[in-house]
């Protein structure tokens, strides 16, 4: 393969890579091939390249999903519905549906430990105190959405009651979600 | 308040990567472009270590985030090709490599001494 071919299919499978990673890289890789080819020849430096892609776009596409505060974040709305479907199984009566609290808790340190490896994409300092403000937020909002809900309801309990407890039930759970991943979330080594 | 951000601690960032100790090795020698890089990590290793360039962009991309490494301005020559970007150690990056140095020189000093009666 000529080294202007080699050099325009090798740019094309950087496509494999995260965008981030080929638009801050892509010239650099480029040149390295060319570098390679120059020194060890084109069977040699495509060998090499070859098996560095194999090895390293899936990876660094999983890391990118991973390592995203947006990930992050779905994951502690995972956990909060795992929470919240595992309390109130509890209280309807569906015992073996506590089986999701533990679920919950791992998962919250399965995020943490992905978390800590990820200081180059999220700030963890930052991303802890977000959900800890919100944590804090929502544990405000409790007594108002109670207080507020006496007030609406006065002494009417019938459908009203029960989705004006489930919404004070959800916020709770919510609290205590943001609270549990707020503390578990680790702060970036910089600011540590 | 005092704005003066605090210095990470470098033995916070141990135990490093293989391949990120590699490259903060290679940087020790100077300020080195990417290929230069990859060079000195294969011959540091005796050819043990081959990185492909992804592996080493990547490393690199994660060291600089880490603030372990930072882009220089530096050239080997004025004809050097000035699309290469080089690379060189910061300070918190001289630290935690001394210190992942310590680290692996007291495991090699601990491997000596437990496996030597064996090795007679």
């Amino acid at each position: 393969m000529e080294t202007s071919t080699a050099v325009r299919a090798y740019r094309g499978l950087l496509v494999l890579y995260p965008r981030d990673f080929r638009d801050r890289y892509g010239d650099d890789l480029v040149q390295t091939l060319a570098d390679l080819t120059r020194d060890l020849g084109p069977r040699s430096a495509w060998r090499r390249v070859a098996l560095d892609l194999i090895v390293t776009a899936p990876r660094y596409r999983m890391e990118t999903l991973m390592e995203e505060e947006r990930t992050s974040n779905a994951m502690t709305v995972g956990i909060t519905v795992m929470a919240a479907a595992g309390i109130t199984s509890v209280l309807v009566g569906l015992y073996p549906g506590v089986l999701l609290l533990p679920l919950a808790v791992i998962l919250a340190i399965t995020q943490r430990s992905k978390l800590a490896r990820s200081f180059d994409a999220v700030d963890g300092t930052r991303l802890r105190r977000k959900r800890l403000r919100t944590a804090a937020g929502l544990v405000a909002a409790l007594p108002v959405i109670y207080l507020g809900s006496l007030h609406i309801l006065g002494d009417s309990w019938g459908t009203d009651a029960v989705v004006a407890f489930g919404v004070w039930f959800t916020v709770l759970i919510a609290a205590v979600s943001f609270g549990i991943t707020g503390i578990t979330t680790p702060k970036s080594p910089a600011s540590a | 308040m005092g704005s003066a951000e605090r210095s990470p601690d470098p033995q916070s960032f141990l135990p490093l990567p293989q391949a990120q100790f590699h490259v903060l090795v290679a940087l020790t020698a100077g300020d080195r472009h990417g290929y230069a890089i990859m060079g000195a990590v294969e011959s540091s290793s005796d050819r043990v270590v081959r990185m492909g360039p992804a592996t080493l962009y990547g490393t690199l991309k994660k060291l600089v985030a880490r603030g372990l490494v930072e882009e220089s301005d530096h050239r080997a020559s004025s004809d050097d090709d000035e699309r290469r970007r080089y690379y060189r150690l910061t300070g918190l990056g001289q630290a935690v490599c001394a210190r992942e140095a310590d680290r692996l020189a007291s495991l090699v000093r601990i491997t000596r001494t437990n496996l030597r009666p064996g090795l007679a």
